[in-house]
């Protein structure tokens, strides 16, 4: 309380700069002293507005200083009516005058951006970049909006990976191994941080990666702007890769042509409606044989759920949170395998690769992991190849899960199958 | 004590012979008010040049959404309207983006061309309230107007792609009207409170504390006997009124989908449970 109290008077005296905090609460005090106030129905109006308005603001964990902003104009009157005619002596009043104006100005003239440091790295990768052909920037920091800005009109692709830190899910799968997913659908990979981060690795421990540049976060910080480049050539041509996909490569019930049972799909239904999502209740919802549903939304957003199923096969998705298609089939992962969606996107969208994770001697549970995200902008028939390397899931058994999150999108097919057949047939000159 | 003797005879400034005409006198105010909102809005238009390099992050996904909606001439390509409803932003700074994106301007131009405009008329507005709090001392009127162009919080708002500012011009405008209905007594101050009030509910759902500010000041007043019962009645419901037609005027203008509406009203209730 003592905490969210001294904050919000920070926030307070931050908005309002402290000549005018200081200047507003000498008139309160002077007011109240007074008692003025109390004379007129529109001195108690202002006095209790004044309240009101700081009342709940100050007991209130308010995480933005923002909040405290319509305060400037009460503490504005405040201010004017001290310092305007409360002071007798015309020279104090002047001069204090001159000192709050100063002091204004100075604050209003002092232009202290960074931001000419994202200007600069936006610079080196737009030129470094001109030799790739799909490149992506996936930002670590929070500045993923700022490099939006600043590369807005080039052709890089730009991921936000600061959301690492509020999943809890994600915890299990660090950087690198989601990064590793992504040089799979890209040329080249710029990883932007404040921090040294940990670059993939091949087998001897060789880092995959160089530093591209490096600026100083600001005139007077401590931190760097680091940007890092992979460029180790794993993109898998889509074209090529196409012609290898057919139907004996599809995952289990891989098109969902074939429907779930019905005493299976009413069980579902039915926990899916005691969740909160009563659109579930409809008769004509089916569930493919062998994906199980889950379905994740704050209590605000269940009704924005949707969910179909195409009769020609193609599950349709929407969610404001995620949406998992589980596998019910549990696998037992002995050699590098791809796990491959072919979807159609209306509004972007975040897919991603999970298992839920067994110990293959005792049947354990062991939790929850992502092995890669892949974000989706609208198009149709695009293609999206995540690799699951045996040594994540060495030992263990696996529920593969394929989460949507954030947006709308169709699956067409999922396919799983291992990577020699691919590796196979570019060998065999089959590209 | 002398007088000038003329058509404009009896010009004074707080209650002194000041030796102008009232028209020199009013020239003059112009003047002084005019160089306030010009210094003010130099000032704006500085700091957006030399400190705004980068919108803020907000300001950056308000941009993007615009262009969405501008591009697709659908609401819904913000996101969809119920989930922006839950998320959710009032709908003002998209409804003027979009709009002046129609003349030409570009998603991150047309914002910062309202916060600076809002930004550099609001002290007109503070000068407006001044002379309603202080009616005999017209120098405080134009103390606040020059503090509200001074302020740099008001400074560094105006120059940003940010809702703050239009949120603080139509709050103001709402407390200049509030102050003549409680002064004046006229109904049409009572009406334009209201507009003005769902304007500063559609920048930033704080706007909705004004409500109760404004019935527990009529409350006040009837307990100071300036207003009768039926008189604060009355207006509680016209101010109401004035709101109401606020709302409906701007959806039906921004082509807002009902949906949306439905949404934004529903926040309300769970507010302070979702942003605090």
């Amino acid at each position: 309380m003592i905490f969210t109290l001294w904050h919000s008077l920070a926030s307070i005296c931050d908005q309002l700069t402290y000549p005018v905090a200081l200047a507003a609460v000498l008139a309160i005090l002077w007011s109240l002293r007074r008692g003025s106030w109390r004379k007129r129905a529109i001195g108690c109006s202002l006095a209790l507005t004044v309240v009101f308005l700081c009342g709940w603001r100050i007991v209130l964990p308010l995480v933005s200083g923002r909040y405290f902003a319509i305060l400037i104009l009460p503490a504005i009157f405040l201010t004017v009516d001290f310092l305007g005619d409360k002071i007798q002596k015309k020279w104090i009043a002047r001069g204090l005058w001159s000192i709050v104006i100063v002091l204004m100005l100075g604050k209003a003239l002092r232009f202290t951006s960074n931001d000419d440091v994202y200007f600069q790295l936006a610079s080196d990768i737009r030129h470094d970049m001109k030799s790739y052909r799909r490149p992506l920037l996936a930002v670590f920091s929070n500045d993923g909006k700022k490099f939006d800005y600043t590369l807005r009109d080039s052709d890089i692709e730009i991921l936000d990976f600061s959301f690492l830190a509020e999943n809890p899910q994600a915890h299990a799968a660090d950087a690198s191994k989601l990064v590793q997913q992504l040089q799979l659908q890209y040329d080249v990979i710029y990883l932007a941080d404040k921090k040294q981060l940990e670059l993939p690795a091949d087998a001897a421990g060789k880092s995959f990666g160089s530093t591209l540049c490096r600026y100083r976060a600001g005139k007077k910080s401590s931190k760097e702007l680091i940007i890092y480049k992979l460029a180790e050539n794993r993109r898998i041509p889509e074209q090529q890769f196409r012609r290898l996909l057919s139907p004996d490569l599809e995952a289990v019930n891989g098109s969902f042509l074939k429907p779930m049972p019905e005493a299976q799909q009413t069980r579902i239904c039915r926990r899916l409606v005691q969740q909160g999502f009563v659109q579930f209740q409809q008769q004509d919802i089916h569930f493919p044989q062998g994906w199980i549903p889950e379905v994740y939304s704050e209590s605000t957003g269940k009704e924005q759920v949707f969910y179909g199923l195409d009769a020609d096969g193609g599950l349709w998705i929407k969610t404001p949170n995620r949406f998992a298609m589980v596998m019910e089939k549990r696998l037992s992962v002995t050699e590098d395998f791809f796990a491959v969606a072919v979807v159609s996107v209306q509004t972007p969208v975040r897919l991603l690769l999970g298992s839920y994770n067994y110990d293959d001697r005792d049947g354990r549970f062991e939790g929850a992991f992502l092995h890669g995200l892949i974000p989706l902008a609208p198009g149709e028939g695009q293609l999206v190849v995540f690799r699951l390397d045996r040594e994540s899931v060495a030992g263990k058994e696996i529920h593969l899960r394929w989460i949507v999150a954030g947006g709308s999108i169709k699956i067409h097919h999922l396919y799983f199958f291992p990577c020699r057949l691919w590796y196979d047939q570019k060998d065999n000159g089959r590209e | 004590m002398k007088f000038i003797v003329s058509e404009n005879a009896g010009a004074t400034e707080c209650g002194r012979e000041t030796g102008r005409s009232k028209v020199q006198n009013r020239l003059l105010e112009a003047g002084i008010l005019s160089a306030i909102l010009l210094g003010g809005a130099a000032l704006r238009l500085l700091y957006w040049k030399y400190n705004v390099l980068i919108p803020s992050r907000d300001g950056i996904g308000y941009a993007a959404q615009i262009a969405a909606w501008y591009q697709t001439g659908s609401f819904d390509a913000i996101g969809a309207p119920l989930l922006l409803a839950h998320s959710a932003t009032p709908p003002f700074l998209y409804a003027m983006g979009r709009l002046l994106m129609g003349f030409g301007c570009s998603q991150y131009g047309g914002v910062f061309l309202v916060d600076i405009v809002f930004g550099s008329v609001l002290p007109l507005v503070m000068f407006g309230c001044g002379r309603r709090l202080w009616p005999e001392n017209k120098k405080l009127a134009y103390l606040a107007a020059l503090l509200t162009a001074l302020h740099p919080t008001l400074i560094a708002y105006s120059a940003d792609i940010l809702r703050e500012i239009s949120f603080l011009f139509f709050a103001a405008c709402g407390f200049y009207f509030w102050l003549g209905m409680l002064q004046r007594k006229k109904a049409l101050q009572a009406l334009l409170s209201g507009c003005m009030i769902a304007m500063a509910t559609l920048c930033r759902y704080e706007g909705f504390e004004f409500y109760p500010i404004a019935v527990f000041t009529l409350g006040i007043s009837i307990f100071y006997r300036e207003f009768s019962w039926l008189q604060a009645l009355r207006f509680a419901g016209i101010l109401v009124l004035g709101a109401i037609a606020g709302y409906c005027v701007f959806f039906w203008l921004a082509q807002i989908p009902g949906d949306y509406i439905l949404g934004f009203f529903g926040k309300i209730f769970r507010y302070f449970g979702m942003n605090a």
